[in-house]
């Protein structure tokens, strides 16, 4: 669990901005839907859109288990903050940096690593396919020197802030998950219509939006890596999808530990200190335990991914233990603090909608086991 | 041991169900947006009789035994939790709280216009989270000529902004357990009604804190005698936690008929989920942990009836439906995926709602305690 001197100053560095800057406006977020300009403007100037992104592009060019803990330190505080910053550095611009050619990469990642003229997208997830992500039915058709595509895509994260994002579509008619290209679309391509934002459970902050395309017109400069890759592409987009989303599970839990350890060290129940009840101390000796080995299967993951060497399993690994049991711990600390937990006034009324997401988000926790048990058979 | 239910009984969950999916199921989650019931909603729990489904025919209500309540709470849960919750709340107001002592001219007035659904009442006992017993009841009330004047705060009382009047606990007398109930009016001077502008689900049921700054209150409308309202406090706490895990079930009921439903139409990888073992898996475990909440909601309901002891069962009922609950919305939502996110499908709600079941009237580990004390004596 050690982390490197410099991992650990950017620890301490993004816990006191997401505390001195995030935290005081994470419940105005929730109220209003609304993201605040000022404060997506102070994120930016942090580097908090382009974690991973190189140095030469305008990045912080930092590593994965510092990108874990940045999403987990913004969720901590306000889980709409921690999605969309990991949406946007895993799925955003993750793609143009494993697959952009070097001319994509000059002209998409600088600006997407600042954020100042909006966010990174992935348009992926698709009506008929959700987690069956290759039976995407996005089509792009070739005519003369240019893709011509029609489809829809849905619950996409950042879709109504971003400048640009990555599509997946089919560009040649065989069944299942091959034939399926990427595409790199701009904001303001003619064709393409940004939906309505969702009414969401939680993470109301972050802008989740219905995606269509009607005869929008590409030209080939505009796929990303070569044609029928896409879903090899996605795969392994996703793999580092889902450290995010385990550390956004984590920074929840966190939260809500961090929550429930001052209520119970400074309440009392009956007359007593609510330290000298084994329920309580029961319950926080089990969220700590949880968290903690959720953060080594996360950290592990990111290391591997730094490391260079398959994260297939851990990842999947890290994102279903750490969502399940952040699901526990924000529960646990409901428990803990009783009927005014289901009150607005609490942190933890969000965080119990916020978390929700987790278990479901970039693959729900039947994905996960499929994919680990599938990894696991094969392995010899 | 009979597990049929009377003709009467069939009769009234078949005509509950009907007009629960065909008049409360489509305004649900709009009830949840606006704060407040369908007027529709509210006008059939009053006129059908709804909301003083318990109270004997004598004092103008429908008759129906405490097993039949949690009959009815189950089906408008499972479509709207909000609904149900008035429906409970007034039904343990008017069975705890007024029905012992309808022989005062007062309390049968108000008991018999809360049957007859002219008044909505709401119950004004709850003063903070923890609140283990209502030993710890820091509302007081002292008699001052022809009146008690009431001072305190009353926290989180469930349909405070729908109530005409509210029964309210206050000590008075030294001693923890003096404990008295009184009818207020709304519109007592000195009583005010802070609104909490939003909780996490059943916003329908408009909660919202009490403030007494000197509420005047007239000798008849002490209900019992004074500083005796300890017991009927508790029956009302007793029927409201039974009330909920009535709904925690009809929580749950209402999460594995969507489910049920979704795993159907919904396809991936080329065949419905509902063909998908883990999907299968799922499904059993709702219904398997349904039935066995239901057994012990009915159980501990039917033990109410014959007044033999049911203040264990009670908190067994309500302990194990929510938590029962709690997996069942989860599972619920699993099988939507991203859907069940979404403020357009019921399960989002449910899954907002259930944690209600765990937290109010008590939460669990209150209950525990009660549990535990009573088994070791």
């Amino acid at each position: 669990m050690e982390l490197r001197d410099k991992q650990q100053h950017y620890r301490d560095q993004v816990r006191e901005f997401a505390v001195q800057e995030i935290e005081p406006l994470a419940r105005q977020i929730d109220d209003t839907g609304e993201y605040p300009r000022e404060l997506f403007d102070k994120l930016s100037d942090f580097g908090l859109f382009g974690i991973q992104a190189p140095v030469e592009y305008g990045g912080q060019g930092l590593d994965t288990v510092s990108y874990a803990i940045a999403v987990e330190e913004a969720s901590r505080v306000c889980g709409s903050t921690g999605i969309m910053v990991a949406a946007h550095n895993s799925l955003g611009i993750m793609p143009f940096i494993l697959f952009g050619n070097s001319q994509q990469k000059e002209q998409y990642i600088p600006p997407l690593a600042s954020g100042k003229n909006g966010l990174g997208s992935f348009g992926l997830t698709e009506p008929g396919a959700g987690s069956d992500a290759g039976a995407t039915k996005t089509v792009a058709v070739r005519e003369d020197s240019e893709w011509v595509i029609n489809g829809n895509k849905c619950f996409i994260t950042n879709a109504g802030m971003c400048q640009v994002l990555v599509i997946t579509a089919k560009t040649e008619k065989i069944p299942g998950s091959r034939g399926i290209s990427s595409f790199i679309v701009d904001r303001g391509t003619p064709g393409f219509v940004v939906g309505k934002k969702e009414d969401k459970m939680g993470l109301r902050g972050s802008d989740t939006r219905e995606l269509a395309f009607e005869n929008m017109r590409l030209p080939q400069e505009k796929m990303l890596g070569n044609e029928g890759e896409g879903f090899k592409q996605f795969m392994i987009i996703l793999d580092g999808g889902r450290i995010s989303i385990g550390a956004m599970a984590l920074g929840l839990a966190q939260g809500a530990f961090d929550y429930a350890l001052e209520h119970v060290k400074t309440s009392s129940f009956l007359g007593k200190p609510k330290t000298n009840y084994q329920s309580y101390q029961w319950k926080i000796a089990d969220m700590y335990t949880k968290i903690q080995a959720a953060r080594h299967l996360i950290w592990h993951s990111a290391r591997l991914e730094d490391a260079h060497q398959k994260i297939v399993l851990e990842s999947a690994m890290a994102k279903l233990y750490a969502s399940e049991i952040a699901t526990e711990c924000v529960r646990m600390a409901m428990q803990i603090v009783g009927q005014r937990g289901y009150l607005e006034e609490t942190p933890l009324e969000r965080m119990y909608r916020d978390v929700r997401l987790c278990e479901v988000g970039e693959g729900t926790s039947e994905i996960q086991r499929i994919v680990i048990s599938r990894n696991l058979f094969k392995s010899k | 041991m009979d597990f049929a239910f009377s003709e009467d009984q069939l009769m009234l969950r078949d005509s509950t169900r009907d007009l629960v999916k065909e008049n409360f199921a489509l305004s649900a989650n709009d009830e949840d947006k606006d704060r407040s019931l369908n007027p529709e909603t509210l006008k059939s729990l009053k006129d059908l009789g709804y909301l003083g489904i318990c109270t004997p025919n004598e004092s103008g209500g429908a008759g129906f035994d405490t097993l039949s309540l949690v009959i009815v709470l189950e089906e408008i849960a499972s479509y709207d939790a909000s609904a149900a919750l008035l429906v409970s709340g007034m039904n343990s107001l008017s069975i705890g709280g007024l029905l012992p002592h309808s022989d005062q001219n007062v309390v049968r007035d108000y008991l018999s216009r809360v049957s007859n659904g002219d008044l909505i009442g709401a119950v004004a006992i709850n003063e903070s989270d923890d609140s283990y017993s209502h030993h710890a009841n820091r509302t007081r009330a002292s008699l001052r000529g022809n009146n008690y004047v009431l001072n305190g705060f009353k926290a989180h009382v469930l349909d405070a902004e729908l109530a005409d009047f509210f029964i309210v606990s206050a000590r008075t007398g030294d001693d923890e357990g003096e404990i008295s109930l009184f009818i207020l009016d709304k519109n007592t001077p000195g009583l005010k009604i802070e609104s909490i502008p939003r909780m996490m689900g059943n916003n329908a049921a408009a909660i919202g804190n009490i403030r007494l700054d000197d509420c005047s209150v007239p000798l008849l409308n002490l209900v019992g005698k004074e500083g005796g309202g300890l017991a009927s406090a508790q029956t009302v706490l007793q029927l409201n936690q039974l009330g909920l895990a009535a709904i925690a079930v009809g929580i749950s009921a209402g999460s594995l008929r969507e489910s049920i439903d979704y795993s159907k139409v919904r396809t991936q990888f080329d065949q419905p989920l509902c063909e998908f073992e883990a999907i299968q898996f799922m499904l059993a475990d709702m219904s398997t942990s349904i039935d066995a909440a239901r057994l012990l909601v009915y159980k501990a309901a039917v033990a109410f009836d014959q007044h033999s002891d049911y203040a264990e069962l009670i908190c067994a009922a309500k302990l194990f439906a929510s938590e029962t609950a709690f997996k069942n919305v989860h599972h619920a939502n699993q099988i939507f995926g991203g859907y069940g996110y979404i403020k357009e499908y019921a399960v989002e709600r449910l899954f907002r709602e259930q944690l209600f079941t765990e937290l109010f009237a008590q939460n669990n580990d209150t209950l525990r305690l009660h549990i535990s004390k009573r088994l070791l004596g």
